[in-house]
């Protein structure tokens, strides 16, 4: 009991400092990049000010004093590195409003979406590889493995549309946004799930297929076990390592589809935040963002990792 | 009616919210009318001294806000006080020139002003700033609380994405017929375009309420469930020239002039949904003058080349060893009036090629171009005018005067002199002479290329009757609709 609770705080230590400084680095990039991108947020303000793009030098000065855009690239981070570690992630150029408030609006929204999305996406990518690797019938089984390529090849936004001018507009099966009510989820759902869907289903039919390959699956089937039995108990524990590991590119996967997503069906998640705070160049909200998906993306692959150990002990070392 | 951006603050003195809901709830002491003619709004009437340097209003009397505080000079004080003199609105000439802000009566406001300035009234005609709000909508600290109006809608409820407008049933002005408006976001315009036909929202439209691209608006004018409406244009798409760069070149202007066949150019990037323009200003603009001749005669366009040493060499033309190259800068995304830029840059240079002006397209992302534009970074650039209710006044001065660093559209000293007299003109006259003189003097540079009068679009579906389109397109009035289900 005492060795787990010592294991366990050496874990999570571990893991907090190996999130500060995926953290660090992440933002420092995305503050750097930003800067020297050319374009800023006091022009951005300044125009939207005006209502039109002709803004003069003094007008923009203006607003840059406002925004605490002075002084140097460096300096500014150390600035805003300083806020940021006492929890004050600072004001939105685009709205006036604290980035914290407007990310504590977006969040879930993001979140109820991809965690409906990987409810929907484990089991069925699970059962779809499942058959691809062991249907009897050969063209079934590639017949599926054909349609998980598919669904992975597709581009979300050209899904996205799609759905839109064929459900919602030809036939009015369903609302075009969020606004619609529970079934305004139904489109995005389909539209992040796919590509999830669609490699898992990959990954688990070609490791289901090595796992049976191999000589204590023959040995089983020898001693006269049936085919589920040794999937389910033999075979399965062994493809949970593959799978684990692509739940990292899925992550990723549904955070670069949620800015497609969130975009087309006017779903306010943080997704939709990051595309507008980049057009505008709004750095705070930018960097908000960037840590969201960065803290999103680590946790979720350390937490992929400890399962993995838990379930294979040969990875448990590390 | 879905909308394109997000809601946020409705302070009329602040600019963080969408700009549509603010003047269905403020309204201003005078409002832009037909062709930028001006009438009584808060304000009954009004009086410029002889002399400019003062501006009495009458205010309208028996009006409330929305929570039954009346308007009176003192709350009209209070709201200008709150924004004039303020860094942040200092792109409007009113929050420089206005000096003081005098009550001599409970119902009369007195404006003193630092220089005469006659276009001021038309700057106070915007929502933003110059509406006016409820003193009562602030806290102790004067930060806003609520968006209280007087104007014919009051707002219901706002989230970032959706909003409910009642109507206010104590309006002074021609109340709405109907009684509810709702407002949702969608940032996607194929999906407002989607929503519209599938009757999920009754209107689309406006350059910034809900944009409809000249494309869409061709698709939806053969849907029979969908009426689609057009207003008189108010913004101008041109060709603009950097005066700094080998465009200063008096003949390569002319011949780009010569060498764009403006007519077909419109009717294939506006999808037949736009005019092509002859003036600087589009026709329903103040003072916007009368119409150039503009001939597509590329025989013409390679004299005139020719005649100014830029011989022609293989497809090129070529002067003293230089090569006739013009870097066309665009923004890689649709921007705002320009259905599509690459598409436009591409029909523009195949039409320079054909009289040998080689142009090198240069397609960088939004913001970065409005930089470059500033810091002079192009030979050839698309421009638009502000549109109602900012112009004339509103482009002039950022485009035809200031700082030479920033080439605008074309800063000389004699029009730069010229566009002061008509800023600064004490009468009507004054001020239409020395716009004309100053339009003359472009086009005997061919100082820029009109090219198309921006169309202003608006759909509607089967339910929504007795829509006119808004005199600008920062204008929503919704008082003649009426809804059969």
């Amino acid at each position: 009991m005492n060795g787990l609770l010592v294991r366990w705080t050496r874990w999570s230590a571990r893991l907090a400092a190996e999130l500060a400084l995926v953290l660090g680095i992440t933002s420092l990039l995305a503050f750097g990049l930003i800067a020297l991108a050319p374009g800023d947020a006091a022009t951005r303000l300044a125009q939207q000010r005006a209502g039109h793009p002709g803004v003069t030098e003094d007008q923009v000065a203006s607003a840059r004093r406002e925004l605490g855009m002075e002084g140097s690239v460096p300096e500014r981070y150390v600035r805003w590195l300083g806020h940021a570690v006492q929890g004050d992630l600072g004001k939105s150029a685009r709205t006036g409003r604290p980035v914290l408030t407007e990310l504590a609006e977006r969040v879930p929204v993001t979140l109820s979406l991809a965690g409906l999305t990987a409810v929907v996406a484990l089991p069925l990518g699970l059962l779809v590889g499942a058959l691809a690797a062991m249907l009897p019938w050969r063209p079934a089984r590639r017949g599926l493995r054909l349609t998980g390529l598919l669904a992975v090849s597709l581009p979300t936004f050209w899904v996205s549309y799609l759905l839109v001018v064929v459900l919602a507009e030809q036939l009015g099966l369903l609302p075009t946004s969020a606004d619609g009510g529970p079934a305004g989820y139904v489109m995005p759902l389909v539209v992040l799930a796919l590509p999830a869907v669609g490699l898992l289903s990959r990954v688990v039919a070609v490791s289901l297929r090595e796992a049976l390959a191999q000589p204590y699956v023959r040995a089983a089937q020898a001693r006269g076990a049936t085919t589920v039995s040794i999937v389910v108990r033999d075979a399965l524990p062994n493809v949970a390592g593959a799978v684990l590991n692509t739940i990292g590119l899925i992550v990723g996967g549904m955070l670069t589809g949620a800015l497609v997503v969130e975009t087309v069906f006017a779903h306010n998640g943080i997704g939709d935040y990051f595309v507008q705070a980049v057009n505008f160049r709004d750095l705070m909200a930018i960097q908000a963002c960037v840590l969201c998906f960065a803290l999103a993306f680590t946790a979720t692959n350390r937490l992929a990792d400890r399962l993995h150990g838990r379930i294979d002990p040969r990875v448990s070392g590390g | 009616m879905a909308n394109a951006n997000e809601y946020g603050d409705q302070d009329p003195h602040d600019y963080n919210g969408d700009w549509f809901i603010a003047p269905m709830v403020f309204e201003t002491l005078v409002k832009y009318g037909q062709g930028g003619r001006l009438e009584p709004g808060l304000a009954t009437s009004w009086q410029v001294a002889a002399d400019g340097l003062t501006i009495d209003f009458e205010l309208r009397t028996g009006v409330k806000f929305h929570d039954d505080t009346p308007f009176d000079a003192q709350a009209a004080k209070w709201n200008l006080d709150r924004w004039v003199g303020k860094e942040s609105h200092s792109w409007l000439a009113a929050s420089k020139i206005i000096k003081a802000v005098e009550v001599p009566g409970p119902m009369k406001l007195r404006l003193r002003l630092e220089r005469a300035y006659d276009p001021l009234l038309q700057e106070l005609t915007f929502t933003r700033p110059p509406g006016f709000m409820s003193p009562k909508a602030v806290d102790a600290s004067g930060k806003f609380t609520k968006a209280i109006g007087t104007g014919p809608w009051r707002l219901e409820q706002i989230t970032t994405t959706a909003a409910s407008l009642v109507r206010n049933d104590g309006y002074w002005g021609a109340k709405p017929k109907i009684d509810r408006v709702e407002f949702s976001v969608r940032k996607d315009s194929q999906t407002r375009v989607s929503a519209l036909r599938a009757g999920e929202v009754d209107m689309l439209g406006g350059s910034y309420l809900a944009p409809i691209s000249p494309t869409e608006a061709a698709t939806l004018g053969k849907d029979e469930r969908v009426t689609v409406l057009h207003g008189d244009p108010d913004i101008t798409v041109m060709l603009g020239f950097n005066l700094n760069g080998v465009a200063g070149d008096k003949a390569i202007r002319e011949a780009v002039r010569y060498a764009l066949d403006r007519e077909t150019l419109t009717k294939v990037l506006y999808a037949g949904q736009a005019k092509a323009a002859t003036t600087l200003f589009a026709p329903g603009i103040p003072d916007a003058g009368a119409p150039q001749s503009l001939p597509f005669d590329p025989d013409q366009a390679r004299r005139i080349l020719d005649a100014a040493g830029w011989r022609q060499d293989g497809k090129g033309r070529v002067k003293d060893g230089k090569q006739l190259v013009l870097s066309l800068r665009i923004p890689s995304t649709a921007a705002v009036g320009w259905q599509d830029s690459r598409l436009s840059a591409q029909a523009v240079a195949s039409a320079l090629a054909e009289v040998g002006i080689t142009v090198n397209i240069v397609a960088v992302d939004e913001a970065t171009f409005y930089d470059d534009l500033h810091a002079g970074k192009y030979d050839l650039a698309f421009m638009e005018t502000y549109g109602a209710p900012y112009d004339p006044s509103g482009f002039v001065v950022g485009f035809l005067t200031g700082d030479r660093k920033d080439p605008g559209l074309w800063k000389t000293d004699e029009v730069e002199r010229l566009v002061n007299g008509a800023l600064y003109a004490r009468d009507a006259a004054t001020r239409a002479k020395n716009y004309q003189e100053a339009w003359a003097v472009l086009n005997r540079e061919a100082a820029f290329v009109p090219i198309a009068y921006r169309p202003r679009v608006w759909a509607v579906g089967p339910a929504v009757k007795g829509f006119q389109v808004p005199h600008t397109e920062y204008d929503f009035d919704l008082s003649t609709v009426t809804l059969q289900r």
